[in-house]
C-alpha cells in the first residue's frame, strides 16, 4: 500500500492505495463517479481531469504518480452559491450532451483550454476535442458549446469589472 | 494492467534513483502515457522520475539548448524555442491533440522508440541525449547521439535520460507528417532540418510494427550539394535518392511502398514550402 | 429533362398549421437530464458499487476455430480472492440467441452461455469471479486449456461452398437456415419480373460493392452489475437497449422465472445497437445466483472491440435496368453477408439491407436476395442504420454510375424516381423483418425540399467548377435516403401516468433511454397532450418492476411507437381530469377543455390539475386519476433524407479532408429539433468513420490487432467537416403530433456521398469500403499511368 496525499477539488485527502491503481479507479472508489473509465489506454478522454491545472487523462496515470498533486474532477467544477459553472450551462443549452458520457472529460477540457486561452478559435476547440472521442454527437454541438462557454465567461468577467 | 506491480518509488536524486533501476524487474516512469498504456504484467517495481528536477529548458547552456527529460512535451509547444526549433514544436503539437496529455519528453524518447513523432523532429535536430548511468564512483554522465542511441548505443535499461541537448544554430525546421485520420499515429513522418552543419532529413515509421527513425543521409548531403540553386527536376532527383535511403516497412494499416512514398511526398512538401518561402 | 411537379409531391402543408399550436413540443427546452450529465452526477451501471462485488475477468480463446478438449481451472481456484469459476463444464447448456428482438426471436438459436467450442479468436473460454478485478486477471491466467485447433474460415463466400468447415455442427441449434452450408440466413424476395424488365430496358448496369466490419463504439463499454435483494430476487442493472427482452432472455439462459428478476437501466453511455444485445449479464447474473454476492463484469475497450458485436460486412451485387429517359424497370440487389461465428441478427439486418435501400426508388420489378453466412470473425448484430448503411452504399453509389452511362444529371435522375406522398412502398409485403410485413403508403414525404434545400446550402452550382489542376482535387455529391419508424405489427410499446397533488405528472415507461433523448421527447409529448408545461412531467423509464413494457430502443421506434403510447395515456388522462372536472362542478362534460394545467368550462369558469387531484384524493369521487395505454402500428413511416458533401482528394498522399457536409432531413414534425439535429449529426459522424477511417486489421489467424483506440480510428472533433443540418418540416398524421423518426437515417448517407465526391472529384470509382489514403493512392498511381 501507498500513501495518496493530494488536494482533490480543494480538500486535502489522506488515502491508501496499491501501487497498481490507475487514479481512475481510485477517485471513483472514492465517490467520485464523474470520472469515467472509456478505453484505458487515454484516448478517449471521458476520464479526464486537471492536475495542477493541466488536463491529464486518469485512466493511464497511477494514482501514486498523482499523490502530491492538485487534482479537480468534474465535481470541482462549479459555478458560484452552488449554481452550475458557465461551461455546464453552455454544454446543455448547446444541446452537447447526448448520452453524457463523454460530457465530463470535455467539461473538463473546456475549463483548462479557457483557462489558458479565453478566447479560443473554432480550430482550437476542435483540437481540444480531438482528445475527447463521443460517438453521439458528432462534436458540433460541443464545438459549439465550448465557444459559447467561452462567451459566457466573458461576460461574467465584464459583468464583475 | 501491472499485474506483479509491488513497489513505486520517487527518488528524489539521481543516484538512488539508478539503483533502484539496477534491480530486477524494475522499469521507470515519467509521463506514463506509453508505459501505461500497454499491459505491462511483468514489472515488479516502478521508479518515477517526476522529483528528479528534470523539468527546466534551458536556453541558456552556451551552444546548446538543453531540455530536461521531464518536460512535457506541450511545455514544449508554449516554451520560447527559436524558429530554428520549430520541428520540435510542430511535433510536439502534432502529439499533443491526441489525448496523451502526460507526455514527457524522456518518456518519450527513452521508453518507446519508435512511436515518438518528436523523436523524427529530434533527430533531424541533431539532438543529444544526456544519459546518466551507475558507475564505480558514483553517478557518471554521458552524451550519446541519438541516431546512435537508436542503433543500439547505451540502450541498457539501468540507464537514465536526463536532458535533450539540441545545438542553437539550426537556421529552420520543419515537421510533416499523415495518418489515416486526424488523430492517428502517422504512417510516416518527417522532419528536416537546415543549419551551417548541413541540412538533416529524417523519418519515422510509427504506431503498429513501429520501426523508428532513420537519418536519410544520402537525401541530406544531396540537398547540401545544391548549395543555393537546385536543379529544375530536384523532386525527381530527391525521390530517387531518399527510395535508396528508406527500406520499405510495411504495417497491417499500409504498404511499405506506399509508406516510403508518402516519406518522399512529405519531403518534397517541405522543401517547397522552404523554397517558396525563401523566393 | 425537368421533373413536373404535380399535386402528388404535396408535403402535407395542409396541416402544417398544426406547427403553430405547438406549446411544448416542436421546441427545444433543456434536456431533462443534461445538468447533471454535465455535472457527473448522472448515474451509470458503474457508478453505484454495493459492499463485497465480485468482479469477472473472461478467458477469451485465442483461436479462431477450436474444440475445447479440457479446462483446468485447479490452479487458478486456489488463488487469492477468487470465488467462482464458470465454463461449459459447469453451465447449463441452453440454445439461445443473445439478439434483443421481440419473441420468438428471428435469430437462430445458435449460442450458449459457454461451449465446448470456440469460433471466434474472442470467442467465451472460461469466466472467473474474484474479490477485485486483478486478482481475477491473473486468476485467469493461470487457466490451462487444451483446445484442438480447426480449420477457419473467414470468407463468407467460401464458407457457404460445398466442403467448408462447418461452424455449427451441433444437434441442439435451431433456427438455422442451412447449417451444413454456414448458412444462418436466407432471404429471397421478388414483386413483378426483374428477368423480363431487364430484357426490356435500354441499359442494364451490374456492379458489385462490398462494406467492412465496424464496430459501435459507444463510449462506455458493455458493464452488467447483479446481486440478489432483500426478497432473493435477481436485480440486474445493465447497460442495455433492451431490458425486457434481457429479462426474458436471461430468465430462459439461467434458468429462474421472470417474476424473480428485475432488469433495470440506468444511463446508458451509447448504444448505438451494441447494446441491443443480451452480451454480459448473464455471467454476473450465474455468479450472483451461486455466490448469493453482487457480481460485475466490465468489458474493456479492446474486449468490446473484439467480443461485443459489430455491423454486418456484406458483398452486394447491384443490377438496375432504366430506359434511356431515365425511367428505372428493374432494381436487383443480390447481398452475401458475414454474420460472423453467431447469428445475432443475421435475418433481420439483412432484411433491412433490401427493405430500406431499395423501396426509395420506384420501379415495377424489384428483386432481393441475400445468404447470411457464419465465419470464424467477429460476432455481427445490430448497428445503428441496421443494414440500411450497406444497402444505401450500393444503392446511391449504383444511382450515380446509372446516371452517369445514360448521360443524366444524377439529382435529376433520382428526383424522377424517388418516392412521392400517396406511393406505396412496394416492398413492405415482402421485405418484413423475419415474417410477412404490412403494405405501407407514403403519407408525408419532404424529399424534394430536402434535395432543394440541401441544393442551396452546399452550394450546389460550383460543383464542376473547382480548380482540379494541383494535386489536392475538390469534389461535390449528394444522396437521397430513406429509413423506417419501427417495426410494423411487431414493435408495441406502453404508457403508464397518473396525477400528483400539484398538478406534475409521473410518467412511467418502458422506452429506453440510451441518450437519444427519449426521457425528454417522451415529457414533451406528455406534456403537450396534457397541456402542461415540461417541468410538470416527472419521467422514470426502463425498469422491468416499475415500468410497463416496450420492445426498447431500436428500430427507430422510441419517438413514433413508444411517443404515440404516451400520447395516448396522455389523451386518456385528460379525459378522466374532465370527467374528475365536471363531477366536480355538477356539470356535463361536453365543452370542458384542458388548457394551461386546468380544466376549464367555457363560462370561464377553471379548475387547476392540483385542485382535481387534491379533491380526487381526499374528498369526494376518490379515485387515482390515472391511464395507461399501448400502442403497436402497421404503419413504418420513413423519415426521407438527402445528404450533401464536398470534400477534397489530396491524390499524393491519397488524403481525403471532408470540407463540408450538409444533412437536409424530413422527420415529419420534430419534437424537439436540437435532438434531431444532434441525432443527424451523430449518426453522420459514425459512418463517415466507416466510410475513411475505421477498419478491423486481422492477422492471418482471424484476430484482431488494432483492438484499442489507438489503431481503431474513430471520427475525432478535428476529422469533421463543416456540417450543417437542415430539418424540413412535413406533417406525418400517423405520428404522435406528426413525427417520424431520425436516428438511424443520418447513418445511411456518408459512404456513397463520400464514395461519389471522391469519383467527382478523381474520376475514380471506389466500391469497397473503406476507402482508405492507400486505395486512392495506388489507384490514382494507376490511372495516370
Amino acid at each position: 500500500m501507498i500513501r495518496f496525499q493530494a488536494a482533490i477539488n480543494g480538500a486535502t485527502v489522506d488515502w491508501e492505495v496499491e501501487p497498481h491503481e490507475f487514479l481512475t479507479e481510485v477517485l471513483r472508489r472514492h465517490g467520485l463517479i464523474g470520472t469515467k473509465r472509456g478505453c484505458e489506454s487515454g484516448h478517449c478522454g471521458a476520464c479526464a481531469v486537471l492536475i495542477d491545472g493541466r488536463e491529464v487523462n486518469s485512466c493511464i496515470l497511477l494514482a501514486a504518480q498523482a499523490s502530491g498533486h492538485e487534482i479537480i474532477t468534474v465535481e470541482g467544477v462549479k459555478g458560484e452559491a452552488g449554481r452550475p459553472h458557465p461551461i455546464q450551462e453552455a454544454f446543455v443549452d448547446s444541446g452537447a450532451v447526448q448520452c453524457g458520457f463523454c460530457t465530463p472529460g470535455m467539461v473538463i477540457g473546456t475549463k483548462a483550454l479557457l483557462d489558458e486561452n479565453s478566447a479560443p478559435s473554432v480550430n482550437d476547440a476542435q483540437k481540444m476535442l480531438a482528445g475527447h472521442l463521443c460517438r453521439c454527437t458528432g462534436y458540433v454541438k460541443c464545438v459549439d458549446a465550448v465557444l459559447d462557454s467561452a462567451n459566457r465567461l466573458k461576460a461574467k468577467e465584464g459583468k464583475a469589472q | 494492467m501491472y499485474l506483479q506491480l509491488e513497489e513505486y518509488h520517487r527518488p528524489q536524486g539521481l543516484e538512488a534513483c539508478l539503483e533502484l533501476l539496477s534491480e530486477p524487474g524494475s522499469q521507470l516512469i515519467a509521463g506514463g502515457t506509453f508505459l501505461n498504456r500497454r499491459s505491462q504484467p511483468k514489472i515488479r517495481s516502478l521508479v518515477d522520475i517526476q522529483a528528479l528536477g528534470l523539468d527546466a529548458i534551458d536556453l541558456l547552456d552556451g551552444d546548446h539548448v538543453v531540455i530536461g527529460a521531464n518536460v512535457r512535451l506541450e511545455a514544449l509547444m508554449r516554451s520560447e524555442l527559436t524558429v530554428g526549433h520549430s520541428a520540435l514544436r510542430e511535433a510536439a503539437a502534432s502529439e499533443q491533440h491526441v489525448a496523451l496529455r502526460n507526455s514527457t519528453l524522456g518518456g518519450r524518447l527513452g521508453r518507446s522508440v519508435s512511436d515518438a513523432r518528436i523523436a523524427t523532429a529530434l533527430n533531424a535536430l541533431d539532438a543529444t541525449l544526456e544519459i546518466a548511468e551507475l558507475g564505480d564512483d558514483g553517478v557518471q554522465l554521458q552524451r550519446v547521439g541519438l541516431n546512435d542511441f537508436y542503433h543500439g548505443a547505451l540502450r541498457d535499461p539501468a540507464h537514465l535520460i536526463i536532458a535533450v541537448r539540441l545545438p542553437k544554430d539550426t537556421q529552420q525546421s520543419s515537421y510533416c507528417s499523415f495518418g489515416i485520420s486526424a488523430t492517428a499515429d502517422p504512417l510516416v513522418d518527417v522532419a528536416v532540418s537546415v543549419s551551417a552543419r548541413g541540412t538533416r532529413i529524417c523519418s519515422g515509421c510509427h504506431g503498429l510494427d513501429a520501426r523508428g527513425v532513420l537519418f536519410c543521409k544520402g537525401a541530406s548531403d544531396l540537398v547540401d550539394s545544391w548549395g543555393s540553386s537546385p536543379s529544375n527536376d530536384w523532386q525527381a532527383e530527391l525521390a530517387e535518392t531518399l527510395r535508396k535511403d528508406l527500406p520499405k516497412y510495411s504495417n497491417a494499416y499500409a504498404s511499405g511502398e506506399y509508406r516510403r512514398e508518402l516519406a518522399i511526398t512529405l519531403a518534397i512538401r517541405i522543401f517547397e514550402a522552404q523554397f517558396a518561402q525563401e523566393g | 429533362m425537368t421533373v413536373e411537379k404535380d399535386e402528388k409531391w404535396d408535403t402535407g402543408q395542409d396541416s402544417m398549421e398544426e406547427y403553430d399550436r405547438f406549446k411544448v413540443v416542436n421546441r427545444s427546452p433543456r434536456r431533462v437530464d443534461a445538468l447533471k450529465l454535465s455535472q457527473g452526477r448522472g448515474t451509470f451501471t458503474d457508478d453505484q458499487l454495493l459492499p463485497g462485488t465480485l468482479h469477472v475477468k473472461m478467458l477469451w480463446s485465442p483461436h479462431a476455430h477450436a474444440r475445447i478438449v479440457a479446462i483446468d481451472t485447479s490452479e487458478a481456484e486456489k488463488m487469492p480472492g477468487v470465488a467462482c469459476i464458470l465454463h461449459h463444464g459447469n453451465v447449463t447448456r441452453i440454445p439461445h440467441t443473445t439478439a434483443g428482438q421481440g419473441y420468438p426471436e428471428p435469430s437462430p438459436y445458435d449460442t450458449f452461455v459457454f461451449d465446448d467450442r470456440v469460433r471466434y479468436v474472442g470467442d467465451r473460454v472460461c469466466a472467473v469471479a474474484a474479490e477485485t478485478a486483478v486478482q481475477a486477471e491473473r486468476a485467469v491466467q493461470a487457466i490451462r486449456v487444451d483446445y484442438e485447433v480447426l480449420e477457419p474460415v473467414f470468407d463468407p463466400v467460401a464458407a457457404l461452398k460445398e466442403g467448408a468447415v462447418v461452424l455449427h455442427p451441433e444437434a441442439d441449434a435451431s433456427g438455422i437456415a442451412d447449417a451444413s452450408r454456414n448458412l444462418a440466413s436466407h432471404i429471397a424476395a421478388e414483386v413483378g419480373d426483374v428477368s423480363e424488365a431487364f430484357g426490356r430496358s435500354d441499359l442494364v448496369l451490374e456492379r458489385q460493392y462490398s462494406v467492412h466490419y465496424h464496430q459501435q463504439c459507444p463510449i462506455e463499454p458493455h458493464i452488467a452489475i447483479t446481486h440478489l435483494d432483500e426478497d432473493d430476487r435477481l436485480v440486474v442493472r445493465v447497460a442495455t437497449q433492451v431490458p425486457f427482452h434481457s429479462r426474458r432472455i436471461l430468465a430462459q439462459v439461467i434458468e429462474i422465472p421472470i417474476s424473480r428478476i428485475r432488469v433495470i437501466k440506468p444511463r446508458i453511455g451509447g448504444g448505438f445497437g451494441v447494446k441491443q444485445e443480451v452480451l454480459v449479464e448473464d455471467i454476473p447474473a450465474l455468479v450472483t445466483l451461486r455466490t448469493k454476492r453482487p457480481c460485475r463484469w466490465s468489458y474493456t475497450r479492446s474486449e468490446e472491440l473484439i467480443s461485443a458485436r459489430t455491423r454486418h460486412p456484406q458483398i452486394l451485387r447491384m443490377k438496375m435496368g432504366v430506359k434511356k429517359d431515365g425511367t428505372i424497370l428493374a432494381t436487383e440487389m443480390r447481398v452475401v453477408a458475414n454474420t460472423g461465428a453467431y447469428g445475432a441478427h443475421a435475418l433481420t439486418v439483412q432484411s433491412c439491407t433490401g427493405g430500406k435501400a431499395l423501396p426509395l426508388y420506384r420501379a415495377e420489378n424489384y428483386l432481393f436476395e441475400a445468404e447470411v453466412a457464419y465465419t470464424n470473425l467477429p460476432n455481427a448484430g445490430a448497428f445503428r442504420g441496421y443494414g440500411g448503411p450497406q444497402g444505401f452504399f450500393a444503392m446511391e453509389s449504383m444511382m450515380d454510375e446509372v446516371a452517369e452511362e445514360i448521360g443524366m444529371d444524377a439529382v435529376k435522375f433520382r428526383e424522377m424516381n424517388v418516392l412521392r406522398p400517396g406511393d406505396e412502398n412496394p416492398l413492405s409485403v415482402a421485405l418484413g423483418e423475419g415474417r410477412e410485413g404490412f403494405p405501407q403508403i407514403i403519407r408525408s414525404c419532404g424529399m424534394q425540399e430536402c434535395i432543394d434545400k440541401g441544393k442551396e446550402a452546399i452550394g450546389w452550382e460550383r460543383r464542376g467548377t473547382f480548380d482540379n489542376s494541383g494535386s489536392k482535387k475538390r469534389g461535390m455529391a449528394m444522396v437521397c435516403l430513406m429509413h423506417g419508424s419501427g417495426i410494423p405489427g411487431i414493435d408495441m410499446a406502453s404508457a403508464f401516468l397518473k396525477l400528483n397533488d400539484d398538478g406534475s405528472f409521473n410518467l412511467l415507461v418502458g422506452a429506453t433511454d440510451i441518450g437519444t433523448g427519449s426521457d425528454t421527447i417522451l415529457s414533451q409529448i406528455a406534456a403537450e397532450e396534457l397541456k402542461v408545461s415540461l417541468d410538470d412531467i416527472v419521467i422514470y423509464s426502463s425498469d422491468t418492476d416499475l415500468t410497463p413494457f416496450d420492445t426498447g430502443a431500436y428500430a427507430s421506434s422510441t419517438t413514433y411507437i413508444s411517443g404515440m403510447s404516451v400520447k395516448k395515456a396522455a389523451a386518456g388522462t385528460v379525459a378522466q381530469l374532465i370527467a374528475a372536472a365536471a363531477k366536480m362542478w355538477e356539470t356535463e362534460e361536453e365543452g370542458l377543455f384542458a388548457k394551461e394545467k386546468a380544466i376549464h368550462h367555457p363560462d370561464g369558469r377553471q379548475l387547476s390539475y392540483g385542485d382535481i387531484c387534491r379533491s380526487t384524493f381526499y374528498n369526494d369521487n376518490q379515485h387515482q386519476i390515472m391511464d395507461h395505454a399501448s400502442h403497436l402500428s402497421y404503419e413504418c413511416p420513413p423519415p426521407f433524407s438527402a445528404h450533401f458533401c464536398e470534400l477534397e482528394v489530396d491524390v499524393h498522399t491519397g488524403g481525403v479532408k471532408l470540407l463540408k457536409y450538409v444533412a437536409a432531413v424530413d422527420c415529419g414534425v420534430p419534437i424537439h429539433p436540437n435532438a434531431c439535429e444532434g441525432q443527424t449529426e451523430g449518426g453522420a459522424s459514425i459512418s463517415m468513420g466507416w466510410a475513411l477511417s475505421e477498419e478491423f486489421l486481422f492477422d492471418k489467424g482471424g484476430a484482431i490487432q488494432n483492438a484499442d483506440f489507438g489503431g481503431y480510428k474513430m471520427f475525432s472533433a478535428m476529422d469533421m467537416p463543416d456540417f450543417e443540418t437542415i430539418l424540413v418540416p412535413t406533417y406525418e398524421p400517423t405520428g404522435p403530433f406528426g413525427a417520424k423518426s431520425v436516428s438511424e437515417i443520418p447513418t445511411d448517407g456518408p459512404a456513397p456521398v463520400i464514395a461519389n465526391a471522391i469519383y467527382n472529384a478523381i474520376g475514380i470509382r471506389f466500391r469497397d469500403l473503406p476507402i482508405t489514403p492507400e486505395k486512392i493512392w495506388r489507384a490514382w498511381r494507376n490511372k495516370s499511368v
